[in-house]
């Protein structure tokens, strides 16, 4: 049984309008999974459902086998934490190393294990350095570290990143992405994302479409799907569009050859 | 004529001590003419990227030197029309979405002319135009925007800057939060307006749209212009993109990728999939018999 398993699920905001519909899913513990989708496919809606945010009107959400309801809830929400996509959105403290700790101090944790912690998860994030900022003078890459130190400082077993890295310049993706690579495989991790390249280095993809999931499989497999894909208004790898033009080329006699470079190629580092 | 600024140096703030000041922008002399140009601003956050498009349409007055924009000079402190500066030269900011305020959409549209001393019928006339540019369908014109899916108000948000009749339009970070399908509608309107003989200027952190759509290339780094050249030049060198950490765009690296792996002679310095693939065909490919 995997770490989170949804069974059945369907959620609408207005009537006969299902964002998720009728949704099946599980997903293992410490594998890295990428939840791909248009806007309005539902993807962050199910982010939602499964922190407890929102409620769904019919399924249901297993959290490590205890199920979602709003007796569990209190005690579930400590597994799992949430980082959104604006980073200047997400600060309460007046300090970074306020912020870190807010999760902490709504936990009763006594003041001198919550000090050690926050040192902890910062130096993890890479923003050791920072922690008597206001949280306004960071960059966004730097608020984004920030408020994943706020999710790790109370040791979720399953991280979920709601496009955390849509609003970033390069470089702000980069530094995330290294403090991501820290406890990639020792938690679960959920991403939500516009970004292929993201999810080529993913254990598995998951695209979902009219709420519900078209696609599921390991990043090589996933992005081969190309009709599929694209019927998800999603668009499909540069390397699969040259493929299609390789596929079209008359001329071209070591078709297969190439075709498999690029492939290749494709998915390195 | 276009936008001309010359030894502009701007700051939000200046302390009762001068020499404390800091300065947000600094020895900008810059040329953009007011047709054709299709021109990408990029730069790390902070670099001052938003302050400078907001000096391109009198948003920000330049704290020393001038901003000239299609004829009005405007300095830090002199008398100038900003109308026709701000009618002219139309601003899209982030998350325009955010900024529609009107009970339909059409009416929405019609605020930026109607303000501009459009009359009722032009401005209706404008926004109906406007809205057909964008591809926004007729019926959605009668809605109240915020009934709208997010793509949706974005294009109505668009039309309203639209149908004040700018030459240059200025769009800060027009992608951020769209799906790869939506983005390419988005950039695609832009280049057909470009096509119209436009203007387009984008402040952007994303190398795929600058290497696809862009033909000059603006690097901001702290306040300075660091470089202002083609494109096609700023990808030719590879020094450049990584002194200004700036990505490859992904064509460029799976170029790149064959060139390390097959220790080939092949030019990486491709934008589009036709370009790139023949690339690859000339390196890799052989013919039948």
């Amino acid at each position: 049984m995997g770490i989170i398993e949804i069974k059945n699920l369907t959620f609408s905001y207005e009537k006969n309008k299902k964002i998720i519909d009728n949704l099946n899913l599980s997903i293992e513990k410490g594998s890295y999974v990428v939840i791909l989708g248009h806007n309005g496919s539902g993807k962050s809606t199910l982010a939602k459902l499964i922190v407890g945010l929102l409620e769904a009107q019919k399924g249901e959400i297993y959290i490590e086998g205890t199920k979602l309801s709003i007796d569990s809830i209190d005690d579930l929400r400590q597994r799992i934490g949430i980082v959104f996509q604006n980073p200047d959105s997400q600060f309460v403290g007046i300090t970074v190393k306020d912020d870190i700790a807010f999760g902490l101090e709504n936990r009763n944790v006594p003041y001198e294990q919550m000090k050690g912690k926050v040192l902890e998860v910062a130096k993890l994030v890479g923003m050791e350095n920072h922690l008597e900022k206001n949280p306004e003078e960071l960059s966004g890459g730097e608020k984004q570290r920030v408020a994943l130190a706020g999710v790790l400082v109370y040791d979720p077993e399953i991280v979920i990143l709601d496009e955390a890295t849509s609003m970033l310049d390069p470089k702000g993706v980069f530094e995330v992405n290294q403090a991501i690579q820290q406890f990639k495989h020792k938690k679960t991790i959920i991403a939500i994302t516009h970004n292929l390249e993201e999810a080529l280095y993913a254990d598995r993809v998951i695209v979902l479409n009219q709420g519900k999931v078209v696609l599921d499989d390991i990043p090589k497999r996933a992005f081969n799907e190309e009709e599929i894909l694209k019927a998800a208004n999603l668009d499909i790898l540069e390397s699969m569009k040259l493929i299609d033009l390789v596929k079209e080329d008359q001329d071209l006699s070591n078709k297969k050859e190439i075709e498999e470079i690029l492939w290749e190629l494709t998915f390195k580092m | 004529m276009g936008i001309n600024f010359q030894d502009v140096k701007f700051a939000y703030y200046i302390p009762r001590n001068k020499k404390k000041t800091r300065y947000q922008l600094t020895d900008v002399n810059l040329k953009i003419s007011a047709e054709n140009e299709f021109i990408g601003i990029v730069g790390h956050t902070g670099s001052g990227k938003s302050t400078l498009v907001q000096l391109m349409n009198a948003l920000n007055r330049p704290t020393y030197g001038s901003v000239e924009v299609l004829g009005h000079k405007v300095t830090r402190k002199n008398k100038t029309l900003l109308k026709p500066i701000r009618q002219n030269v139309g601003l899209v900011f982030q998350f325009p979405e955010y900024q529609l305020f009107e009970q339909t959409s059409l009416e929405d549209i019609m605020f930026g002319p109607k303000n501009f001393g459009f009359t009722k019928e032009e401005a209706e006339k404008n926004a109906l135009e406007a809205a057909k540019i964008v591809g926004l369908n007729e019926e959605l014109l009668e809605k109240n925007p915020f009934t709208l899916s997010g793509g949706e108000m974005r294009k109505v948000a668009i039309s309203g800057i639209l149908a004040s009749k700018p030459k240059i339009l200025i769009f800060d970070e027009p992608t951020v939060g769209l799906d790869p399908k939506t983005k390419n509608e988005l950039m695609n309107l832009l280049l057909d307006l470009n096509k119209m003989g436009k203007t387009i200027i984008i402040v952007t952190h994303d190398m795929e749209v600058v290497s696809r759509y862009c033909d000059r290339v603006i690097v901001l780094e702290q306040g300075k212009i660091a470089l202002d050249l083609p494109k096609k030049e700023l990808f030719s060198k590879k020094e450049l993109l990584d002194r200004y950490s700036l990505d490859y765009p992904v064509l460029m690296k799976l170029l790149q990728r064959i060139k390390d792996q097959y220790n080939v002679d092949i030019d990486v310095n491709k934008f589009t999939l036709e370009d790139a693939y023949l690339e690859i065909r000339k390196v890799l490919g052989k013919n039948h018999g």
